[in-house]
């Protein structure tokens, strides 16, 4: 992370998780300046996940090295609303950063659209930055609680009308199942990571969701994404929309929805997408029990997106 | 119409084909139920054919009825009210948890985007039928009545934009979607369209300006009803309780995800509030009316497909496979294929898509004949796997929920072996403390069901000497296949909490045991034990007040207790007598019948105890309530706790309803005449009695023989006064928390349900706090049952309320404890549990 000027104020915001990669902010942020301020989101319900309370721990530490205060908010993974309004109350309600740096590597998806939407309004410059791991565990998560669509994201969808669904695929295909199961649509576009992280992600990713995909019914198209460019992620999700809403003969009965429930950068874009086609109602999927001992394992790569000059190019204004 | 006749197998994938829908729909239940003019709760598994009914019920599916009854293609409906069905999805994108359900004002916000939700589609459906021409409205009419509209729903036609139906539809679609994202982020703000009544504003309006409309009731038909949260299903129920003209609800939804009660937590009658029609088949999928009902739904497929040459039966075969004991070598046939659908139309009919087009039936030049039975047998075999692999799949589950299935299903296949070949038919298990399993374990019981590995059974079963029905589930058919069973259903298995805890940790060693112990049991033609009893353990206990065994008076069966209020003089006097006298008169040498009250009863030193052993000697009780008293209330708790018989009895002289918080026992009224008392004893009592088998004067209340005392736990009732409920609640939940306890807290029970939970909860409790100031009679009752139980109890009675807040006025138990404020309360309340552990 560069230094920035002197005289500008930063906002940065970090979160603990259960996956070693929340390290990676701590370890690359710079010292602050009285104008700076540090936010970090403790989740509540992890005292007793052992890989929770270490890397809590380590972060503080790293801080503390950088003699760094982090305003902590504590927060739960099933109610980002609380969570949000906890953010804005930090924020200050008419105040206007410079630059906010956010990272979004272990951020919950819900967590990713609704603070995304929230600090673009309150700086220049919004920044997300997502580090990869290095690799995943054998299993991330089993079943699924809810899937519904994320606060302030549900869109306008008509009732009673048939569904297409986008769903990006992840490693949890519990997740992938369960959607699909819920939602019933008519027809859905699976869409697998590619380029992947590692060689061998894109049949893992084939393989974690083969009863989606290995069902060969024609109502369900399978099809790539990229995995981490923005760019690229939202043009591909925006050609697929309009090419839905082409072929549909019943708009007013047809409701297109997106699932993304891939990597983070895909999270992101689908919320860029999102700003531009508000209508569409984005779902989130929870799982009912998590991994949390190898998630996902090391600390990789960081990719820095500027969202606020993205969204710019949207036409889509603070 | 597709080549393969089963290839449409759900509600959805008939799109807007409501004429197809009509011609295959087959009634599996009386038309006349879903005509009707009542509510209707429609109960069934995923493809039972839920949504197809009120699919059918909508006004689309209504034109296409009339349509194809005019051209003569299908029976015409029995005669019925007209009504305008209105199909409203509550689909999980609209519906669901929401983060802010316990907020103020959530209640309202929620009512107005569900009214909104309705009314959308109301206006929609108005617009197809306009469309359609099936309502005649005319212009000027539409105008005037979307202009009353617009004003109740605080909405307007964007100027320059006529005012239509349709317009309308759309404007309310907005509304309705900024409703739904307001639920999201609180504060929330609320209007008209909030108000419990607003439906019914909406439709009275429709039908008073309207004319094709006002004859015409509004059918709101919930489907997906599962997807509300049991607090979003109680403020809809709420509505439904309304029953006003012209709105009935029909209410689709899985049967174990339902809530029949409303926003105050007060049940739904049934048949009062709802009729409830079950789809699912009573013993899943072998019963004659199953095995009916999918032939014909089969040969209307095959038919309309242009397959006349042969039906259901012939295509499948009717052979029977050959059997060995526990399972069957194949599977196939329409008998087998019925069976294993579990008796629910979808998988029937999912097998025969399969099967049909693996036969290559689907080809233009097929000649169609019998499925080959290997073919049948290998896609019930795939469909088997699947269904197992689900559960088995890491992505799909979690492993233990297959180590429950799956533990489950390897005890029915050594039970069914141990029980040898002719009675090797066991899928069925009962639970019979389901509410003692841990709260993680019947979520996976939970899970099951949603995986389809289980099905709840239509009805649930009473043994005979329980209290309360057991909780049943069985495999599904289909996976019967997956572990060699017999897919039929005769015998079940009675587990307790405790078993099924064993079923998880040790399967194996649990199996054996269980197995092992009903064989022993079946061969000596007992009853399977299933551990130690309550009420065993109960004999055995110190009685509370005297702090020692009692020794259990021998009962004797022509002896009963009255018990009664004892004013000096009045009618109830009169009654009292007269029933002594009567009873009296009906003694002979072998049946010496007679009735004591506790005025007949020699001094004991404390009335509780003497009440008790009275009431124990005696073989039933007859307990008069037409006024309430807190002490005949206390000695019918008392009779409950003991299992006694008992008779409620109102005098119609003094009052013509039984009090409210026993309205919900049964009763038998008399007059305080001779003719009349000796009637009730003629024709109720004595014969109630002398029917020594007969369950003549049992309440059905009392806890289970499987029940576990919970350690620690304190039972506490208190008045329902803000300051008891506040101030004295928080205080004794502090102290007993300090002192160890955890608390379970009761007010005063009204219904049958409720009054069985507390007394499951003083059951299960180590010790109890009840406090009887203003003599109340329910919380009297409780007192009663904590000393049938022997829970070390206290009276708490607030002189300073009402100084003779004690059960009996007259002579004060040992277990009083009268205060004067919290403090006292609280230090009174120490030295009881200091005494309580010396004594222990």
């Amino acid at each position: 992370m560069k230094r920035r000027q002197s005289s500008a104020e930063t906002l940065y915001l970090c979160e603990a998780s259960f996956e070693e990669r929340c390290l990676a902010f701590c370890r690359n942020i710079p010292s602050l300046t009285s104008n700076d301020k540090l936010l970090l989101l403790d989740f509540q319900g992890y005292f007793n996940v052992p890989q929770y309370c270490k890397n809590l721990a380590e972060m503080k530490s790293l801080l503390e090295g950088k003699r760094i205060c982090p305003e902590v908010i504590e927060c739960w993974v099933k109610f980002p609303m609380h969570a949000l309004t906890e953010v804005k109350n930090q924020v200050g309600s008419n105040s206007t950063w410079d630059q906010i740096v956010m990272d979004i590597s272990a951020l919950p998806r819900t967590y990713i659209f609704l603070l995304t939407d929230y600090l673009r309004t309150v700086t220049k410059q919004l920044v997300a930055r997502y580090t990869k791991p290095i690799h995943y565990g054998d299993e991330l998560s089993r079943g699924a609680d809810s899937a519904s669509p994320i606060p302030t994201f549900e869109g306008s969808p008509s009732s009673e009308a048939e569904k297409v669904l986008i769903l990006i695929l992840g490693f949890e295909g519990n997740k992938s199942e369960y959607v699909w199961e819920t939602l019933s649509p008519k027809e859905t576009i699976a869409l697998i990571g590619d380029p992947p992280y590692e060689p061998s992600f894109v049949e893992e990713a084939r393989r974690r969701n083969r009863f989606l995909l290995e069902m060969r019914r024609t109502d369900i198209i399978e099809d790539r994404i990229h995995t981490s460019d923005l760019e690229a992620i939202f043009t591909k999700l925006e050609r697929l929309y309009l090419q839905c809403l082409d072929k549909i003969e019943d708009k007013e009965n047809t409701n297109i929805l997106v699932c993304p429930l891939g990597t983070k950068p895909q999270s992101l874009a689908t919320y860029l997408f999102a700003k531009k086609y508000s209508h569409v109602p984005i779902i989130y999927v929870s799982s009912a029990y998590y991994f949390t001992d190898k998630y996902s394992i090391g600390t990789g790569e960081t990719i820095t997106y500027d969202i606020s000059a993205f969204l710019h190019r949207l036409g889509v204004e603070r | 119409m597709p080549k393969n006749p089963f290839a449409v197998t759900k509600a959805e994938e008939f799109n807007h084909r409501y004429q197809e829908l009509a011609v295959l729909l087959y009634f599996t239940i009386p038309v006349e139920h879903l005509l009707s003019r009542s509510n209707v709760f429609i109960e069934g598994s995923r493809g039972s054919g839920k949504s197809m009914f009120l699919k059918f019920l909508s006004l689309e599916g209504q034109i296409a009825q009339n349509e194809l009854e005019k051209e003569g293609r299908i029976k015409p409906l029995p005669p019925h009210d007209p009504f305008i069905g209105v199909y409203v999805k509550l689909e999980a994108t609209l519906y669901g948890p929401y983060e802010y359900e316990d907020e103020p004002h959530f209640d309202d916000s929620f009512l107005q985007f569900f009214n909104l939700h309705c009314v959308e589609t109301i206006l929609r459906t108005i617009d197809i039928g306009k469309r359609k021409g099936d309502l005649e409205i005319g212009s000027a009419e539409e105008e005037a009545t979307l202009e009353t509209l617009e004003d109740l729903l605080e909405l307007a036609t964007p100027a320059g934009k006529p005012r239509t139906f349709h317009s309308l539809y759309l404007a309310t679609e907005d509304a309705r979607t900024d409703a739904r994202r307001q639920l999201s982020s609180p504060p929330y703000s609320t209007g008209r369209s909030s108000a419990g009544d607003f439906l019914w504003a909406v439709c009275d309006t429709l039908c008073s300006e309207v004319s094709c409309l006002s004859s015409r009731r509004f059918y709101i038909l919930l489907d997906e009803f599962d997807n509300l949260t049991e607090h979003q299903q109680r403020l809809v129920n709420t509505l439904v309780r309304k029953r006003d003209f012209p709105i009935t609800f029909k209410i689709a939804t899985k049967k174990h995800k339902i809530v029949y009660e409303d926003r105050h937590n007060s049940p739904l009658n049934q048949f009062d509030d709802y009729e409830l029609v079950e789809l699912d088949d009573n013993d899943f999928g072998i019963g004659g009316t199953f095995l009916a009902n999918i032939e014909k739904i089969a040969n209307l497929r095959l038919r309309q497909a242009g397959i006349t040459q042969l039906g259901i039966k012939e295509l499948l075969g009717l052979d029977e496979p050959e059997r060995f004991p526990g399972a069957v070598a194949q599977y196939y046939g329409f008998r087998m294929v019925a069976t294993l659908s579990s008796g629910i139309a979808r998988p029937f009919l999912e097998f025969c898509k399969e099967m049909f087009a693996k036969a290559g039936f689907e080809k233009d030049d097929a000649v169609i004949t019998k499925i080959p039975e290997d073919l049948q047998d290998g896609v019930l075999k795939d469909r088997a796997e699947h269904l197992y692999n689900k559960l088995r799949d890491v992505n799909t589950s979690e492993p233990e929920l297959e180590a429950l299935v799956s533990s489950i299903g390897n005890l029915f296949l050594q039970k069914a072996s141990a029980l040898g070949e002719k009675e090797n038919q066991v899928i069925r298990l009962e639970v019979l403390d389901y509410h003692n399993l841990p709260r993680y374990t019947r979520y996976l019981f939970h899970r099951a069901l949603e995986f389809e590995a289980l099905v709840v059974p239509n009805r649930s079963r009473v043994e005979k000497n329980r209290p309360g029905p057991s909780t049943g589930f069985i495999l599904n058919r289909l996976l019967c296949v997956h572990f060699r069973i017999f897919p039929a259903s005769r015998w079940d298995v009675e587990v307790t909490a405790d078993d099924v805890e064993q079923l998880l940790s040790k399967p194996d060693e649990s199996i054996k045991s269980l197995v092992r112990g009903r064989a022993k049991g079946a061969r000596k033609g007992k009853k399977k034990r299933t551990g130690a009893s309550f009420y065993d353990h109960l004999r055995m206990t110190p009685c509370p007040v005297l702090d020692r065994i009692c020794a259990y008076p021998e009962e004797n069966p022509f002896i009963g207790f009255l018990a009664i209020r004892l004013p000096k003089t009045g009618k109830i006097r009169d009654a009292k007598d007269l029933l002594i006298r009567e009873m009296a008169k009906r003694q002979t040498e072998e049946r010496p019948w007679e009735l004591k009250s506790a005025e007949e009863l020699p001094l004991e030193g404390d009335i509780a105890c003497k009440a008790c052993h009275h009431i124990l000697k005696c073989g039933f009780g007859l307990c008069e309530v037409t006024k309430l008293s807190a002490n005949v209330m206390f000695e019918l708790g008392i009779a409950i706790a003991n299992r006694q018989k008992c008779f409620i009895l109102l005098n119609t002289d003094e009052s013509k309803e039984p009090p409210e918080p026993i309205g919900s026992l049964e009763y038998i009224s008399y007059s305080i005449t001779s003719k009349s008392v000796g009637k009730l004893l003629d024709e109720k009592v004595i014969p109630a009695l002398e029917n020594v088998s007969g369950r003549g004067g049992k309440i059905g209340l009392g806890a289970p023989e499987t029940l576990r005392p919970i350690e620690k736990q304190a039972f506490l009732a208190l008045p329902g006064d803000d300051y008891y409920q506040e101030t004295v609640k928080d205080a004794l939940e502090k102290l007993l928390s300090q002192n160890g306890y955890s608390c379970v807290v009761e007010r005063e029970g009204r219904e049958l349900h409720e009054l069985q939970r507390a007394i499951v909860r003083i059951a299960e409790s180590e010790i109890c706090l009840i406090d009887t100031t203003f003599k109340d009679s329910v919380r009297s009752l409780y007192l009663g049952v904590a000393l049938g139980y022997k829970k070390p109890f206290s009276n708490l009675v607030d002189i300073d309320k009402d100084s003779s807040g004690a059960v009996f006025t007259d002579a004060k138990q040992k277990c009083v404890i009268e205060y004067s404020g919290t403090e006292i309360l609280i230090h009174l309340i120490q030295q009881f549990l200091d005494n309580r552990i010396v004594r222990r």
